[in-house]
């Protein structure tokens, strides 16, 4: 049985029988894995804290060739985000990132540059305590990484250019953004501002857009869009999404 | 799965829903039921039928019981100044067990869980506002005894500003060390809070 030492993100955990739990964990070595911790729900002793949603740990696993759950054999806390999850706002935020994880990342292939952009995010959310441009800059990269981002400035009907400031349009079937004449009857709108948020968070840092005065209202066409983009790519819904739009 | 013949196939399958069983035991489950009497079969399905013909939830704190108000909220003897929110009926077993809480219940049946889709409208608060505002608020102190998890300090955390305004004194059941535990190998969230929550001796 070889023994893996990763460091992980915690996706999600589901109780087992009465005193394990089953642990959905994004690993840096190895992509998404699942495992069992024995006597997680009994006894806090070996896990404690650890196990609760994003937290950035450090396993050690062991791997049965039979079965495709590991087995974890412990687990030591680097950083939590359980004060940050106080905040309800702040937990909808974490758990659709973590939905995200599950749902988008295949199991068992590595993905360091994702693994990278979880923590940067939820480090943001803590340090900001605002959701919405962290959340913007994860779907923007979360489906620029898993690598069905379209092009941004041109309609996918036509190819037609969009002129600066002009502003595109979006429906759940289409693959990118459209332009006046593609829309069409009941497509979203989507802003010239959105699309320049767009490129200035492909273009650089997570910094470069400033977090301060950040309302839901901003670039809220461009996380629905994405958003749509991710469940077209996933097809299925997202839980979390729609308790994400109807925050105040 | 074997091919089982359908009515056999249709127990299997509601057994696998129940909770902590999985296949193997729900086929072991449905095979002792084929084999049982039929007077033992009957007077499990009356238990089930039963339990959900005569069980409901308690007006005042939604506890499931026979009768409402609960036998928790109808005994006079307890302590009207205190009220526990926990997340499931079990928890007043547990809380009931240390012989140490003398005052009434209000239970939530679930905590804040987005991933479960679980909002703030699928909580059971409205009556416990009810019944904050229908008595004397301000001498009540609510204690939050939801888990010590993400999903219950979110939950903790909402019902506290959900109830305060009502000028309810609101407390948190100390989260932290457990007995038996051990400093060294505790991690670092629990030793905070464990820290937060200290008090003098
Ligand atoms: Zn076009
Ligand atoms: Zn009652």
């Amino acid at each position: 049985m070889p023994v893996r030492e990763t460091e992980a993100i915690i996706l999600r955990t589901y109780p087992l029988k009465e005193a394990d739990k089953i642990v959905s964990f994004f690993s840096r070595d190895a992509g998404r894995v699942r495992g069992v911790a024995r006597n997680a729900r009994r006894s806090m002793r070996r896990f404690g804290a650890a196990l609760e949603l994003l937290s950035h740990v450090r396993l050690r696993y062991s791997q049965q060739e039979t079965r495709d759950l590991v087995r974890l054999d412990s687990c030591e806390l680097l950083q939590s985000f359980f004060e940050t999850q106080r905040n309800y706002e702040a937990s909808i935020g974490f758990c659709y990132i973590a939905e995200v994880c599950e749902q988008l990342l295949p199991e068992g292939e590595a993905n360091d540059p994702f693994f990278r952009l979880v923590l940067l995010v939820a480090n943001q959310i803590r340090r900001t305590e605002q959701i919405w441009q962290p959340l913007t800059y994860f779907d923007l990269w979360a489906v620029k990484l898993a690598g069905f981002l379209p092009r941004l400035d041109v309609c996918c009907r036509c190819g037609v250019k969009f002129e600066p400031g002009e502003q595109a349009w979006f429906r759940p079937e289409w693959e990118g953004l459209g332009c006046e004449a593609c829309r069409g009857e009941g497509s979203w709108r989507f802003s010239a501002d959105s699309r320049a948020v767009a490129r200035t968070m492909l273009a650089s840092t997570l910094e470069a857009v400033p977090p301060e005065g950040w309302s839901k209202s901003r670039a809220e066409d461009l996380r629905k869009f994405l958003g749509q983009q991710i469940e077209r790519h996933i097809e299925r819904r997202l839980i979390t999404r729609p308790q994400l739009e109807a925050l105040p | 799965m074997p091919e089982y013949a359908k009515p056999m196939a249709r127990l299997i399958e509601e057994l696998r829903r129940l909770p902590g069983i999985g296949s193997k035991s729900a086929q072991r489950i449905a095979f002792h039921v084929l084999k049982a009497g039929t007077h033992d079969v009957e007077r499990l399905t009356a238990a089930l039928r039963d339990v959900k013909e005569s069980i409901r939830l308690c007006d005042l704190c939604n506890n499931v019981t026979e009768v409402t108000p609960c036998a928790y909220c109808a005994d006079p003897s307890r302590n009207a100044k205190l009220l526990c929110v926990i997340e499931g009926p079990e928890d007043i077993l547990a809380i009931e067990k240390t012989g140490q809480y003398r005052g009434y219940y209000h239970v939530l049946h679930g905590a804040l869980s987005p991933l479960h889709g679980i909002g703030p409208e699928q909580l059971r608060t409205a009556n416990l506002v009810e019944r904050l505002k229908s008595g004397a608020a301000e001498e009540v102190e609510v204690i939050i005894a939801t888990n010590p998890n993400v999903e219950g300090e979110a939950t903790a955390v909402y019902l506290s500003k959900l109830l305060k305004p009502l000028g309810v004194r609101v407390t948190r059941i100390a989260l932290g060390m457990p007995v038996g535990g051990d400093l060294e190998y505790t991690d670092q969230v629990t030793i905070s809070k464990a820290m937060e929550g200290r008090r003098e001796i």
